[in-house]
């Protein structure tokens, strides 16, 4: 009996090594496939750095049944997907992570102050009804995309600068916005819909 | 002789608790990634540029060193540098500065208050203003290679901005990310704002060894074993350009690094996400190796 309390010592030891290692390679399976989600949620963690004080959630990767639910409450919105206009014959819609899409139908009434749309074509006005148009008529203050496709080369240095501008020197939006335009690719490749003179 | 054992076990699955820690928390969302600009504290950082000579320079801009004016130490993490940014606010109108706290360079400059309304000028004469205000910020744009320059109308509250871009080049080959960005009122032709990021890529050879119809096969090669991009995605174009590289290839992160490299920017329909997206496979244009590449959003 003496001899056999080392072992079973000894043998719970290594199961708990096991255990460790095993908790180990499933962090790590966890984080590669995170990272290989498209696009991931860097911008809106960006966003999030200087928004701490504001209503801030990861929407792209949220279902879009919440995403809308949600919306009636947002006082500040902002998502990073990607956005499209079926080449031209539909207004322009964000795509959620899930494949779904949220297009100008779908946004309820709103109190929202600033809507962000960090995707390809948000900001661009088509002859459909758009994804700015759908925040706007159904009460968002202001409204901010991109007129063009646009790359994370890009956003994330426009959403950093964005933000910061934003909180930190407390700039109008058109401010925050064309300041951050010049300090990275999108220079102006904006549009604001709404109140651009606005702070948060 | 129980109690040993029993405490060599807690600690060693402390230990190990630790170390799984350590190891998950690495590989998680890149928090440095997510903080691209990040207010330092100088006491810390220690630029080579102090505070007080970086606010010299800024007074020959009058932006007063007091009160008025928010003096803050930047880390720009995109550009792995570090900047100061003066902030002064007179009434509503605010006036701000940024400079390179490690070689005292005027990077950025903004005025609103100079923006106002009445008839445009034309973007001839917004180019020529433009061209009058370089030289306070140490730029001559007759010396640099740079593009032709690139012209739109910003609009503002208070009126509008023509944005001029000249983007640098080497032998006519764009430097990705570089470039001098001026706004000029559209009414009065008062500059408004100025950035300049100018990078030396005197090293970079402009001339690929790999031709066109190579990078586009091995960039499709690429996508159909790595992006599963099906056979029938359209090649919608491509460009020579001088870029730094990225990790996009192995595990998705567009953050830049490493050196200026003669890239192949191939760019395919992206029918994996929908019929409008985009998928950029980047290219070595000298060696064939895939250094990086992004998606559209």
């Amino acid at each position: 009996m003496k001899k056999l309390k080392p072992l079973a010592t000894a043998i719970f030891v290594v199961m708990l090594l096991l255990a460790n290692m095993v908790s180990i390679a499933a962090a790590a399976i966890a984080d590669s496939e995170e990272q290989y989600e498209y696009p991931d949620d860097t911008d809106a963690l960006t966003w999030d750095y200087w928004m701490t004080s504001y209503q801030r959630i990861y929407k792209y990767h949220d279902s879009k049944s919440n995403v809308v639910s949600r919306i009636p409450g947002d006082t500040i919105w902002m998502m990073s997907s990607h956005g499209g206009n079926c080449g031209g014959l539909c207004g322009v819609y964000l795509q959620l992570f899930s494949g779904d899409s949220l297009g100008a139908g779908d946004i309820p009434t709103n109190t929202i102050r600033l809507a962000y749309a960090d995707a390809c074509k948000t900001g661009v006005d088509t002859i459909w009804t758009d994804i700015w148009q759908g925040f706007r008529n159904k009460g968002t203050t202001t409204f901010i995309g991109f007129t063009r496709d646009v790359y994370p080369s890009e956003t994330d240095p426009f959403t950093n600068y964005f933000g910061y501008y934003l909180t930190q020197l407390k700039d109008t939006v058109s401010m925050a916005a064309y300041k951050a335009g010049q300090n990275s690719g999108i220079k102006g490749d904006y549009k604001i819909y709404g109140d651009g003179s606005i702070t948060i | 002789m129980r109690i040993k054992y029993i405490l060599l076990s807690m600690m060693c699955l402390i230990a190990l608790g630790s170390i799984t820690f350590a190891i998950a928390g690495q590989g998680s969302f890149n928090q440095s990634s997510t903080r691209g600009i990040e207010i330092i504290d100088p006491s810390m950082a220690k630029p080579v540029i102090s505070k007080e000579q970086a606010a010299t320079i800024a007074s020959k801009f009058s932006i007063p060193f007091d009160e008025r004016t928010k003096v803050t130490l930047l880390k720009d993490n995109a550009k792995q540098m570090l900047v100061w940014e003066f902030t002064y606010l007179n009434g509503m109108n605010e006036t701000s500065m940024t400079i390179n706290a490690d070689t005292g360079q005027v990077i950025g400059y903004f005025n609103f208050s100079r923006i106002s309304t009445g008839s445009a000028i034309s973007t001839d004469e917004a180019v020529l203003k433009a061209k009058s205000y370089l030289p306070q910020f140490d730029v001559d744009i007759n010396t640099i290679d740079a593009s032709r320059p690139s012209i739109k109308i910003v609009e503002m509250p208070n009126g509008n901005i023509h944005n001029i871009i000249w983007d640098q080049q080497k032998d006519g080959v764009i430097v990705y990310d570089n470039f001098v960005a001026m706004g000029i009122d559209a009414h009065t032709g008062n500059l408004v704002s100025i950035v300049k990021k100018l990078s030396d890529v005197s090293s970079v050879n402009t001339i690929p060894k790999i031709t066109q119809d190579e990078a586009v096969s091995m960039a499709k090669s690429f996508l159909s074993s790595n992006y599963n991009l099906p056979d029938n995605s359209k090649l919608l174009r491509m460009n020579l350009e001088i870029r730094r590289p990225n990790d996009w290839a192995t595990n998705r992160d567009t953050s830049l690094k490493g050196n200026f490299t003669l890239t192949w920017v191939v760019e395919f329909q992206d029918k994996t996400r929908s019929d409008d997206a985009i998928v950029r496979v980047w290219l070595d244009a000298v060696t064939g190796e895939v250094i990086g590449g992004e998606t559209c959003k």
